[in-house]
């Protein structure tokens, strides 16, 4: 194990811990003491008390319902539905040689991933944001409901990713090579191509997916009315609104633990993306000698 | 990240160096290059490899020195490590190297054991190495490298190279003249048309000649040759190192010369050094060694050993099994009048027809560009012939079903040409052995996972086995498709160049592979594709030479290697070629160069009138009115007895 590795497994720990404990807490109505307003952390109050008295550490961690569920619905809506288009629009290797399928066949093929390219296409042009809170606006504001939205719009942008790079995959010689030994198509495309090629798009895809359904909940409930989740359950954004009277007579601590949380969440994740993309253990580019025969078969 | 830990636990293996065998030559002082316990690292995966271990040599002015060494054994990064161009972190960690290039003194690496105490090199450090540098390389010191076409820029002619390499040597403002003149001393006889031309319009020779052209220009004290002939075929890599041979006498530049071929070494270097798996293993004079007159390394003797191409011993093995091969039955794979085309003009296959029957080794020869790999591709059924019949066993391919497609593959297997693209290099090496196991053994892939575990351990590659394939060398991925290719059980296997970039002790391990696959399944055919004659001729039954799209000569392994037989002259110039860069034979009596320059007569199109050789043809050259029949007419393959057809007017007439 290399040290970025066991710093990513510890963070990705603390986020899941974060989420766990958030649906474990068992959070009601009460604790509402305005004797204890605008605390610092002490013994009884680990992270402080907010402006009405209440405990600000079960607030800050059963937040996470807003976007921890949510977030995981979303990561997979993307995942299923952006890799299984994205692969049928890009696995098109190319057939010489004696094996032909019907022209007919080949035809109709290529009528549907054309459509389904499309399809990818056209969401890149919707604003996210703007569409999910229009969306939300219509059906109403629900968490799940949020991630699902956001699962579907950034499905498309995951699926054309993958496209790309399945459609670059399938034109190699080694898809060539594994598919004249009699391959299944199924083992080329899952094992060959999405899992040893796509995998580390796919995982940076949805860790980036998280990070902004974490962004939305939280912008939406930042904004006054009846967007987001609604005191007195706790958000992020509104725990960030219901600080800010406080601030502005000079009790900053109550703002300090959600602008905290949010922004290690989200650095985290978009870290955490980074580095499951890169190869764990690629060589510098000296080690390996270049090409040894130059002939091709034309 | 490095701990201190992995740097301060040396590999147990490691000793301390012979020093007897590795006394450096007495001149110290005036070397051109001194390279003195040069020692470079790189991190993988969290663990510390040392690709240079200690490395000490020296190059004298006007020496050549080889370094020889199978692929991935660190002399590219030994190269890269004199001349500071190594990337990979930490790089090199201790040693230090001298150049004396004219009034220059350089030691770019004095003070690097300070800087680096134990833990990576600062990155500030790789500043300080490029400045120690500056000014140095290409005037003092210069690089060529295996692939001219992508050394040279792509968006410059030949011509605006070498005239920026003129003005860089510094002197007076550099005319087109002298451009031309280096053109021409690199063997172009029209340099006019070369300078005008961008780097993809030359032919793979032409761009190494025109890279050394550009390389040369500079004057360069020392040059760094790193593996310059690999890529090409084998009359081109004669017809290279010849013209280097005349330019050293001419020139007279000191070279370090890097190859992975004992003969290229023996052919032109003066001292040889051969090193292993990062160390240094054997250092001497080049004729001492191949006299033995040195005490030999055990690796050294078996590089030796394996690399003389004279010795053709062909096992018993292989004599029994040609002798039990069936032959009553009718071929199992088949091509009659084979005709292939890409795009408009190019005619790659005219006319071919081989049958190969079922037990035979059939070896397909000739040079980049004669189809041979096109006919191995049309005989599984990767490509399509244009015209012509293709059969298998008796059926034809075009008119298989799509049931018959999928039962045809099943019995034929295919080793692809380039090893970096034909496996998945995100795969590791023993998933690669295994996912063939499981394919043609049908077994869980739990036990093929440890069975593929032993097959590379059997082949030298158990080092390699939980490696992802894009960490390995280009020989070693080639050994892991050939261990691949081999657990197949189909009828007929296809190996595209088997043993292009391996070392004499691996290419026996490939001819190993090879009989013992036969033998596994005696009525097996197996084609191989290579350039190889030498390699060839020890293991197949069977010779089939293609030039320029059409067979010339199709032999029986017993009647090539017979002393009194008469060859067409187009497989005698390969014959020689292979044998003059093997280093057994000192002159070439023919002479190779083949008349692709641009400014030369076009190579005769497949599908022109006459014998399409007759421009490289000592028969007909020179003796053009005798011979006209080869300007008019297409020579046929005749058969001159039952193991033997030629395609040649002269040899046909000879016999009559």
């Amino acid at each position: 194990m290399t040290r970025p590795r066991i710093i990513t497994g510890l963070l990705l720990a603390v986020f899941l811990a974060m989420g766990v404990a958030g649906l474990l807490i068992d959070y009601g109505f009460v604790g509402v003491k305005m004797s204890q307003a605008l605390e610092l952390p002490g013994p009884e109050h680990l992270l402080g008390t907010d402006r009405l008295g209440r405990d600000l550490l079960p607030r800050v961690l059963v937040a996470t319902r807003g976007f921890f569920l949510p977030g995981l619905l979303a990561a997979v809506i993307a995942a299923v539905l952006g890799v299984s288009l994205g692969a049928f629009a890009g696995y098109a290797p190319v057939r010489e040689g004696i094996e032909q399928r019907p022209r007919w066949a080949r035809a109709l093929l290529d009528a549907a991933r054309a459509v389904v390219k499309l399809a990818l296409a056209l969401p890149a042009a919707l604003p996210r944001f703007v569409s999910i809170v229009l969306l939300c606006a219509a059906w109403g504001f629900e968490p799940f409901l949020i991630g699902a939205v956001a699962g579907v719009l950034y499905a498309a942008e995951l699926g054309e990713d993958v496209r790309q790079r399945v459609d670059q995959c399938a034109h190699e010689e080694y898809v060539e090579a594994a598919r004249s030994e009699g391959l299944s198509w199924a083992r080329i495309l899952g094992l060959h191509i999405l899992w040893l090629h796509c995998r580390p798009l796919i995982v940076r895809h949805l860790v980036h997916l998280w990070s902004f359904v974490i962004l939305v909940e939280t912008s939406l409930s930042f904004i006054p009315g009846e967007f987001g989740i609604q005191e007195p359950d706790p958000s992020w954004g509104n725990m960030l609104v219901g600080a800010r009277d406080p601030a502005l007579t000079g009790h900053l601590w109550p703002s300090v633990v959600p602008t905290v949380a949010i922004v290690f969440t989200v650095v985290l994740l978009a870290w955490m993306g980074d580095r499951l993309s890169d190869p764990d253990d690629a060589a510098p580019a000296e080690v390996q000698e270049p090409a040894e025969v130059e002939e091709g078969a034309a | 990240m490095i701990s201190t830990a992995d740097l301060t636990t040396d590999d147990p293996a490691l000793e301390p160096m012979d020093a007897g065998s590795l006394a450096p030559s007495p001149a110290r002082g005036t070397a051109v290059l001194e390279v003195d316990g040069l020692t470079t690292r790189f991190e993988v995966g969290g663990r510390l490899v040392t690709a240079v271990d200690r490395v000490s040599l020296t190059v004298q002015p006007g020496e050549i020195v080889a370094i020889v060494g199978e692929s991935g054994s660190g002399k590219s990064v030994l190269l890269q490590s004199i001349l500071g161009l190594v990337r990979g972190r930490p790089g090199v960690v201790s040693g230090s190297v001298t150049l004396r290039v004219g009034e220059q003194v350089i030691e770019p690496f004095s003070g690097i054991e300070q800087a680096v105490r134990g833990r990576a090199a600062p990155r500030r450090w790789l500043a300080t190495v490029e400045r120690r540098f500056a000014g140095v390389r290409g005037t003092g010191v210069g690089l060529v490298l295996q692939n001219g076409r992508a050394a040279l820029d792509p968006f410059w002619t030949v011509g605006r190279q070498l005239m920026a390499a003129l003005t860089d040597k510094g002197g007076a403002k550099p005319t087109l003249q002298e451009a031309y003149a280096w053109l021409e001393r690199l063997g172009f006889d029209h340099p006019e048309v070369i300078a005008a031309a961008h780097p993809h319009e030359l032919s793979g020779g032409m761009a190494q000649r025109a890279m050394l052209a550009v390389v040369l220009a500079r004057e360069p004290k020392l040059l760094f040759l790193d593996e310059i002939t690999t890529g090409l075929d084998v009359s081109l890599q004669a017809s290279v190192l010849k013209l280097l041979r005349r330019l050293h006498q001419q020139v007279g530049f000191s070279a370090l010369l890097i190859t992975h071929d004992l003969g290229i070494a023996r052919g032109i270097s003066q001292r040889t050094v051969i090193m292993r798996r990062g160390r240094v293993v054997q250092a001497g004079d080049t004729e001492a060694l191949f006299e033995r007159r040195l005490r030999l390394d055990p690796y050294t003797r078996e590089l030796l050993e394996q690399g003389q191409v004279e010795a053709m011993e062909r096992t018993d093995l292989i004599e029994d099994l040609h002798l039990d091969a069936p032959a009553a039955r009718g071929p199992l794979a088949e091509a009659d009048a084979v005709v292939k085309r890409f795009g408009a003009g190019m005619v790659a296959l005219d006319q071919v027809s081989v049958a190969i029957q079922g037990g035979e080794c059939v070896a397909l020869v000739g040079e980049s560009g004669s189809g041979k790999t096109t006919l191995s591709r049309i005989l599984v059924g990767l490509l399509k012939a244009d015209a012509g019949k293709v059969a298998f066993d008796g059926q034809a391919l075009a008119g298989l079903g799509s049931r018959g497609v999928d039962a045809f593959r099943r019995r034929r297997t295919i080793l692809f040409q380039n090893p970096y693209t034909s496996l998945n290099p995100e795969m590791r090496a023993e998933e690669v052995v295994a996912e063939a196991l499981v394919l043609y053994r049908d077994i869980s892939p739990q036990v093929a996972r440890d069975a593929a575990e032993a097959l590379l351990e059997e082949t030298h590659l158990g080092h390699r086995a939980k490696q992802r394939l894009a960490l390995l060398s280009g020989g070693e991925r080639r050994r892991v498709g050939l261990v691949r290719a081999m657990q197949s059980n189909a009828d007929l296997i296809v190996l595209d160049e088997p043993t292009a970039g391996l070392d004499a002790v691996h290419r026996r391990d490939v001819a190993q592979m090879i009989w013992g696959c036969r033998s596994h399944k005696p009525d097996r055919a197996l084609v191989i594709v290579s350039h190889d004659l030498g390699f060839v001729s020890q293991v197949a039954d069977r010779i089939v030479v293609l030039y320029r799209g059409t067979v010339v000569e199709d032999v029986s392994v017993n009647d090539f290697l017979n002393q009194g037989t008469t060859h067409h002259p187009y497989t005698q110039l390969l014959w020689d070629a292979s044998r003059y860069v093997a280093g057994v034979q000192p002159n070439m009596t023919m002479i190779p160069a083949r008349r692709s320059d641009l400014s030369e007569a076009p190579p005769l199109a497949p599908g022109s009138a006459g014998c399409l050789f007759r421009n490289r043809c000592p028969i007909y050259l020179g003796a053009e009115d005798r011979w006209s029949r080869c300007a008019t007419e297409r020579p046929p393959l005749v058969t001159l007895s039952s193991r033997r057809k030629i395609a040649c007017h002269g040899v046909e007439h000879d016999r009559t």
